[in-house]
């Protein structure tokens, strides 16, 4: 289990890191674009990790630590 | 997107060029044409590379309406007392991001949300068939629960940092967390590495204590979590994101409105046990990609999630954000979720010795879940001008509204015929849920 979280880490890194263009600032403007953030609706994106979160037995698994309820 | 600062802020800018007692604490000139040429305007959600301060006010308000299917009768143990009436969830969401300072900015969350209906409450085997069977409680009057979260940014060349807090109170539930976290930029910002660091502390404090065996009148627990992602770009138009969160929590972690039962009818309701600490992992990559010609960005998520519980999860979700109109987008979405069981999970135990640890909470059983989502956006700039006060510009609030207004809807479905692995129908828990979710949201940009 170790092995493979840890080989997934690696891939991913090398993956990420290698061959990847480097996109000068003045070529942004499509990554700019609010379809193209990680979550477009950070409310609708909490919402829904929380409803996720209480009805399933998983741990959501951006960044946002936030607090427990009596949900789950 | 036209890239270009509102009127009123050159004009501004050039008044305290020329009168610089009065200059406003705002980003230097060139940092903004800077920002501005290279990232466009800032989406009013959080884009893609979230490490330059934010210029202008937003505020976003959702309402959203939550609820399940009825248990269908089929599942159903009728005892006289429990309800198929299943759970109803109203949430109201309010959230601000103000620029404090040029600097510093400052996030507020605020969640209000109202409950009612049946829970699952412990399962049965059918006489004669040994078919589990759901038994449910009443279905309750109102609860509440209000959730309030603040983090404050703060800004340096190569990336910022965070500070968090944040507290939820319910009736029976209370709890306090906080956080934080570093974000840094390399590569002409096409790298993004972010860290952070979180705790909580929880307060139970179940409603009739007497009710049931072992119910406590007061417990704890607590958690902390670390997390670490990599954001890279890959190219004009797409984005890769790799994270891991590890979380561990440690105190009373058992369900205590919920009871186990076993397959000797003479033999009493047992309550719900659960080991007292937990490690869990998830590991999520997040791809993003615009297709020009079709002018539509397709979204990918994966997720791997595993714990000592001995749970395991698969979570993929796809999404496709179509611009049907400049103001106006359609977004499809598909999720699918397997998750395979709790080692201490039976729908109803043998006879004999109980286990010292033991659920038939169906959260804890093998199935998967499918979910289809559809949102429609409209986004309308510069809804209309006016001349905000001095002092509530310097809290980022121009001289020009954007708004944006979406209308979402999301139909959740679990079986154990949806996971990964076939369920046994001993094992398949009878009160897996099904819902819906319709939300509304406005969002402005001031």
């Amino acid at each position: 289990m170790k092995r493979i979280v840890i080989s997934m880490l690696i891939l991913s890194t090398l993956a990420i890191s290698t061959g990847c263009v480097q996109v000068k600032p003045w070529e942004r403007d499509l990554l700019a674009r609010r379809d193209m953030a990680w979550d477009p609706d950070p409310v609708e994106a909490k919402r829904e990790a929380h409803i996720y979160f209480s009805k399933e037995s998983s741990m959501p698994g951006g960044s946002g630590g936030g607090g427990g309820c009596g949900c789950n | 997107m036209d890239g270009a600062e509102p009127k009123g802020t050159e004009q501004r800018n050039r008044e305290a060029d020329e009168h610089p007692a009065i200059a406003f604490p705002r980003p230097s000139r060139t940092l903004t044409a800077l920002t501005t040429s290279a990232i466009a305007l800032p989406g009013i959600a959080t884009p893609a590379s979230a490490d330059v301060p934010i210029e202008r006010a937003t505020g976003s308000l959702a309402s959203s309406y939550y609820f399940e299917d009825n248990l269908s009768p089929g599942d159903f143990l009728d005892d006289g007392v429990g309800s198929r009436d299943r759970y109803e969830i109203y949430t109201q969401q309010l959230r601000f991001d103000l620029p404090i300072s040029d600097r510093m900015d400052l996030g507020i969350d605020l969640l209000y949300e109202e409950m009612s209906g049946a829970s699952p409450w412990f399962v049965v085997a059918e006489a004669g068939t040994g078919k589990p069977l759901q038994v449910m409680s009443g279905a309750t009057i109102d609860d509440h629960r209000f959730d309030a979260a603040v983090d404050l940014d703060f800004y340096m060349d190569r990336g910022k940092d965070t500070m968090s807090g944040g507290f939820s109170i319910e009736k029976d539930y209370t709890s306090f967390n906080l956080g934080l976290g570093a974000e840094r930029n390399y590569n002409d910002k096409n790298t993004v590495l972010n860290a952070s660091l979180g705790f909580s502390y929880d307060w139970i404090n179940p409603t009739d204590s007497d009710g049931a065996p072992d119910r406590p009148g007061s417990d704890q627990k607590w958690s902390i979590d670390l997390f670490a992602g990599i954001s890279q770009i890959l190219s004009r138009a797409s984005t890769l994101q790799a994270t891991i969160k590890y979380k561990h929590s440690q105190g009373f972690l058992n369900d205590p409105y919920k009871l186990v039962a076993t397959i000797e009818p003479n033999e009493g309701l047992l309550s719900d046990e659960r080991p007292d600490q937990k490690d869990q992992v998830s590991i999520l990559f997040r791809y993003r990609h615009h297709f020009e010609s079709l002018n539509g960005s397709a979204h990918a998520d994966y997720q791997f999630y595993a714990d000592d519980w001995d749970v395991r999860s698969h979570t993929i979700e796809l999404a496709w954000y179509q611009k049907v109109f400049e103001w106006l987008t359609f977004a499809p979405g598909f999720r699918w979720y397997s998750q395979s069981k709790a080692d201490f999970y039976e729908a109803v135990l043998p006879g004999g010795t109980p286990p010292s640890e033991r659920s038939s909470d169906y959260r804890l059983s093998p199935y998967g879940a499918i979910s289809f989502k559809g949102k429609l956006e409209v986004e309308l700039r510069d809804l209309f001008q006016y001349e905000p006060p001095r002092f509530l510009e310097r809290f980022g609030i121009t001289d020009g509204f954007d708004l944006l207004a979406a209308l979402s809807y999301e139909r959740y479905l679990s079986d154990g015929d949806f996971g990964l692995t076939s369920v046994s129908e001993t094992d398949e828990a009878p009160g897996l849920v099904n819902f819906h979710v319709v939300a509304f949201t406005l969002s402005g940009r001031f």
